[in-house]
């Protein structure tokens, strides 16, 4: 059974995801009358979010360090897992 | 392959890239490396990286022709054909059946975005990097999904963007999200677009609550918003910015965990479809079922088929048993549950030479692209050696009102030996069939059914099934 407050909660939770996602979508203003040109549009996009994406990555890196820590063993997450 | 040029034949989906082609000269498939493509081709080599793919089992290995052998083949091949001087021609290992995204399984068509990916990754790591993310160049060595596009790659320029990022997505994501956010029955819509589904008409077909997924929000609605926003402004403009902003090697990684994120997170909420509970609600008792098995294992292990399509193979019970006998087994059904259970199965078990594939025979796939030429139908993949058609010939006639003559001519054009079900009108299924609409059917009885496969093939052996009201039969093709 969901409550009230844990609906309200779930509400807040997602108009606040909405709200990111819309200033993301923010960045590019429709342009109806345009033809499509998916090459360029692909690059730009990829230019625009390489910055966050590689913060990621760095994130990721030093995460992984932290873990090696206190984890024995090789760190085996390059293997193609494909049955999860 | 019909783009004949003295004895050898260029591949007629193989005309994209002049520097590489795939043609086939005396049933042998080969593909040219010309000088242009060369140092790509080298590196590949030379890096390590193909080694590593193959032992991975993510790339088809290939051997390097000898000057001799390679001299004879060119002489055979128009020299306008070729795209300059020849580096070297290869021999890939060829694979027993060539599949098409549009047949996958969700599960399937998940995995070959996967494995791409993981190529990507390891390319990167060497120095190298995909030029090409097309679905198409995945292919399934049995329920092993392998890159089949040696000529993929090319050397990684630090600070230039992913070329094939707009075509993975396309090829891979938009049409995973929406069999997993919409319906799986999307997935045929690749069919339509053989390039990749429009990112356009992806967005606006996904649900809102897919703009809260990040990875969808940045793969498909910002990617679709971004083509539309830079389409007036052309390349010009991109290339101005990408001067200034160059996209780094950790951006390209972060990308691909991105991508990889995105895809994991996709899952098909399966739903019962009709026959994927077939084998629990038949009409068969254990005894009938064991005996069936032991006869297509028998009548199997006799032909010992090298290619066997088992049609109407729903989860596969019966390719595992024909599989003993025969090199190849393609596992057809037009259930996708079906077909997704079966490889999922499939891999659990470790089987080899056996691959599920989502084949409708009331429409199969078409043959598609530039002269119909570049994506084969599914008769042209043919013919097999034998077929199996078990439980499979009501739905055909009933169902789809196929007389038994059009029944005798399909499966003459699919192999030479078939090993057919009989299913009368008095079983329950049938009966099942017919319990919705009017008996039309007066000419569906067992003479006729044998005097119309008797045109066409002789009979080899015939048994009843016990227990049930049915029979296998076994037929050569009459020459």
């Amino acid at each position: 059974m969901i409550l009230p407050f844990q609906r309200r909660r779930a509400a807040y939770r997602n108009s606040l995801r909405l709200a990111l996602v819309v200033a993301f979508l923010g960045l590019f203003p429709a342009n109806a009358a345009a033809y499509i040109d998916p090459g360029s549009g692909s690059v730009m996009l990829q230019v625009l979010v390489g910055g966050l994406l590689a913060l990621g990555v760095t994130l990721k890196v030093y995460w992984h360090r932290v873990i090696s820590l206190f984890r024995r063993g090789g760190d085996k997450s390059d293997r193609l897992d494909l049955d999860e | 392959m019909n783009e004949s040029s003295g004895d050898a034949r260029i591949h007629p989906a193989s005309f994209r890239d002049p520097s590489a082609f795939l043609f086939e000269s005396g049933g042998v498939l080969y593909r040219w490396v010309g000088e242009r493509a060369a140092d790509d081709y080298r590196l590949l080599m030379d890096s390590g990286l193909y080694t590593e793919l193959v032992e991975e089992s993510v790339l088809v290995d290939h051997e390097e022709l000898g000057r001799g052998e390679s001299t004879a083949l060119q002489s055979r091949l128009r020299d306008k054909e070729l795209g300059g001087p020849t580096h070297v021609i290869l021999r890939p290992r060829r694979l027993p059946f060539i599949s098409y995204p549009y047949e996958w399984s969700f599960q399937q068509l998940k995995h070959a975005a996967l494995v791409t990916l993981h190529i990507q990754r390891r390319a990167l790591a060497r120095d190298l990097s995909l030029k090409d993310a097309s679905a198409y160049n995945v292919q399934f060595d049995g329920v092993t999904p392998v890159l089949i596009d040696t000529l993929s790659f090319e050397r990684y320029v630090d600070g230039r963007p992913w070329v094939a990022y707009r075509q993975f997505c396309q090829h891979f994501l938009a049409p995973l999200a929406l069999m997993a956010y919409r319906d799986i029955r999307w997935g045929l819509a690749s069919r339509e677009h053989i390039d990749g589904l429009p990112l356009d008409f992806v967005a606006a077909s996904l649900p809102r609550r897919t703009r809260l997924r990040p990875g969808l929000v940045m793969h498909l609605h910002g990617h679709a918003a971004s083509q539309k926003r830079h389409a007036a402004a052309g390349s010009a403009a991109a290339s101005t910015s990408l001067a200034r902003r160059a996209f780094s090697r950790r951006a390209m990684e972060g990308l691909l965990d991105s991508l990889e994120g995105a895809v994991r997170a996709l899952r098909w909420k399966r739903e019962d479809t009709e026959w994927a509970e077939y084998y629990d609600d038949t009409n068969y008792s254990g005894t009938a079922e064991e005996h069936k098995a032991r006869v297509v294992r028998q009548w199997v292990g006799e032909l010992r088929p090298r290619k066997l399509w088992d049609l109407g193979a729903n989860d596969g019970r019966y390719s595992r048993v024909a599989k003993e006998g025969a090199s190849f087994v393609l596992s057809a059904d037009g259930d996708p549950v079906a077909v997704d259970r079966n490889y999922r199965q499939c891999r659990a078990e470790g089987q080899k030479g056996i691959l599920p594939l989502l084949v409708d025979l009331f429409n199969p796939s078409p043959a598609l692209g530039w002269e119909h030429n570049e994506r084969m139908s599914l008769l042209q993949r043919g013919p097999a050696d034998m077929v199996l058609a078990l439980a499979l010939m009501h739905h055909l006639c009933i169902s789809n009102n196929v007389s038994f003559d059009r029944l005798v001519s399909f499966f003459a054009r699919c192999a030479e030996t078939l090993l057919i079900e009989w299913v009368p009108k008095g079983d329950s299924q049938v009966q099942r069939l017919l319990a919705t609409r009017e008996d039309i059917f007066d000419g569906y009885g067992r003479e006729a059914f044998e005097n119309a496969f008797g045109a066409r093939f002789s009979l080899l052996k015939r048994e009843e099934i016990p227990e049930s009201k049915r029979s296998l039969y076994l037929y050569r093709r009459l020459s």
